[in-house]
């Protein structure tokens, strides 16, 4: 275990035991991060702050379920974040692209930065060269299936495309993306 | 790897040799690993996982990717009232949509002065002159600030009218978009033009833009028959994308076509390089 994750594990501790310095601790350290996942599901800034909402107060009444053993603190925050975000989707029966680009949007625009203080920074920016190295029609499953939520049948019938187009679309898209996530893993492990 | 696509038509793994099954699984464990399959798929993916242990494998390396693309969100700021909010609903405190802003509270001179002369009943009248100097001064000086604040309090109060005018008007249910494609298949670039045919305005947004060279930027062209008209100019993040607000004399839907092209900054009268972004309307 990581001195890092240590820390988190103390984190973690205080926060089911009801130290709220420590859910601001949390916060400081991921509150952008889980903003700006919540951000990228929902595209609309009043409703990625519900999400971020959600699931800092998620945390800070089932901590106790986070298992140190099974990953990090961060991606549990933002496995939880995406579920957040896609369940508000479906209870508000939208879908991102159904809704214009709000202003708002703008602001957030010029808001941008690099996290380059997060160690996962350059894998996120790793992975989204990776990305732009698919071919569209790939790159626009992988975002409906991971951003928005959408299973198959679902893409299928928002892109109007046959299931079977869809599932190849899936399955190359990810096989790919993972082949080349990987090689570059071991190429800046080596 | 094969190109054909895979089918969902054998549903019952138990009437099928476990080679078979686990072939199967190996076309559905990418799309079960970002949660894309359906009910019938994901039923069927966690019967047969626990006798394929190489797809079972496979997974943990689909997973690991679901966690790294956790991470690969255009990084934002959250709003800094979020923090106080969030840790005001975990004390189970009532949660204010928005802080109030501060009031200040405004005294006038003579308040200022009487204040001055209570807490000071001993001055000297060289040093009550002086101090008369000198709340004068401070008087001017802070009047002028708060007429400052005020022009830029109303310079606000207009850019967020007009922001909510365009949001009320790009979120109205007739809203329609354009998407714009790359016109060189070996670039991700994409562009989609909003716009409410009741309003004048429209907005642009790119995604995966080359940055340009900085006497370079990037121009809107609205497309009728053989002749573009200028939107505008614009440029791009490091990341390839703009937000770009733009007025119209005319509905888009009055014109055949819209494209993005590369112009000399200032932007050209017409297109002097090819295309980027195509879309039609």
């Amino acid at each position: 275990m990581t001195s890092l994750s240590f820390d988190e594990l103390q984190l973690i501790k205080r926060i089911t035991a009801k130290d709220q310095r420590a859910l601001a601790e949390l916060y400081d350290l991921y509150g952008s991060l889980v903003y700006s996942l919540a951000f990228r599901v929902v595209r609309n800034a009043a409703l990625a702050e519900e999400v971020t909402q959600d699931t800092f107060l998620k945390v800070w009444s089932q901590a106790i379920t986070w298992d140190a053993d099974k990953g990090k603190l961060s991606s549990w925050l933002l496995t939880i974040t995406r579920y957040t975000a896609i369940d508000l989707l479906r209870k508000e029966q939208r879908r991102p692209m159904d809704s214009a680009v709000g202003l708002d949007s703008i602001i957030d625009f010029m808001g941008q930065r690099g996290l380059t203080d997060d160690p996962r920074w350059h894998d996120s920016q790793l992975l989204r060269a990776l990305l732009r190295q698919l071919p569209p029609d790939q790159v626009q499953v992988i975002e409906l299936a991971f951003f928005q939520g959408l299973s198959h049948s679902e893409m299928a019938e928002q892109l109007k495309l046959p299931l079977g187009t869809v599932k190849t679309r899936v399955r190359l898209g990810l096989q790919k993306l993972r082949d080349l996530w990987l090689e570059a893993v071991r190429e800046s492990d080596s | 790897m094969t190109d054909q696509p895979f089918h969902l038509d054998d549903p019952d793994p138990s009437q099928s040799e476990p080679a078979d099954d686990c072939e199967r699984l190996r076309g559905l464990i990418a799309a079960y690993s970002v949660g894309a399959t359906d009910a019938d798929e994901t039923r069927l993916v966690e019967a047969l996982l626990p006798d394929c242990p190489e797809v079972a494998a496979e997974l943990k390396d689909f997973v690991g990717l679901g966690e790294a693309l956790l991470y690969a969100a255009p990084q934002r700021d959250a709003p800094p009232q979020l923090r106080a909010r969030i840790l005001q609903a975990a004390a189970g405190r009532p949660v204010q949509a928005l802080a109030p802003l501060p009031t200040v509270k405004t005294e006038s001179f003579w308040d200022r002065l009487r204040a001055v002369f209570a807490a000071r009943p001993l001055l000297s009248p060289a040093l009550a002159a002086l101090a008369i100097v000198v709340l004068v001064a401070s008087n001017a000086y802070w009047s002028n600030q708060v007429q400052t604040l005020r022009v830029r309090e109303r310079q606000i109060l207009q850019l967020v009218q007009q922001q909510n005018r365009v949001l009320a008007s790009l979120s109205s249910e007739g809203t329609q978009r354009v998407e714009l494609a790359s016109t060189r298949p070996d670039t991700p670039a994409h562009a989609t033009v909003v716009w409410n045919p009741e309003s004048e305005i429209a907005l642009l947004t790119t995604e995966d833009l080359p940055t340009l060279e900085p006497d370079r930027v990037y121009q809107l062209w609205l497309i009728r028959g053989a002749s573009p008209i200028g939107a505008g100019t614009f440029e791009v993040t490091d990341e390839g994308s703009a937000v770009f607000l733009f007025d119209m004399d005319e509905p888009v839907t009055a014109f055949d076509a819209l494209g993005v092209s590369n112009e000399p900054r200032g932007g050209s009268d017409e297109p002097t390089t090819d295309p980027i972004l195509v879309g039609e309307v």
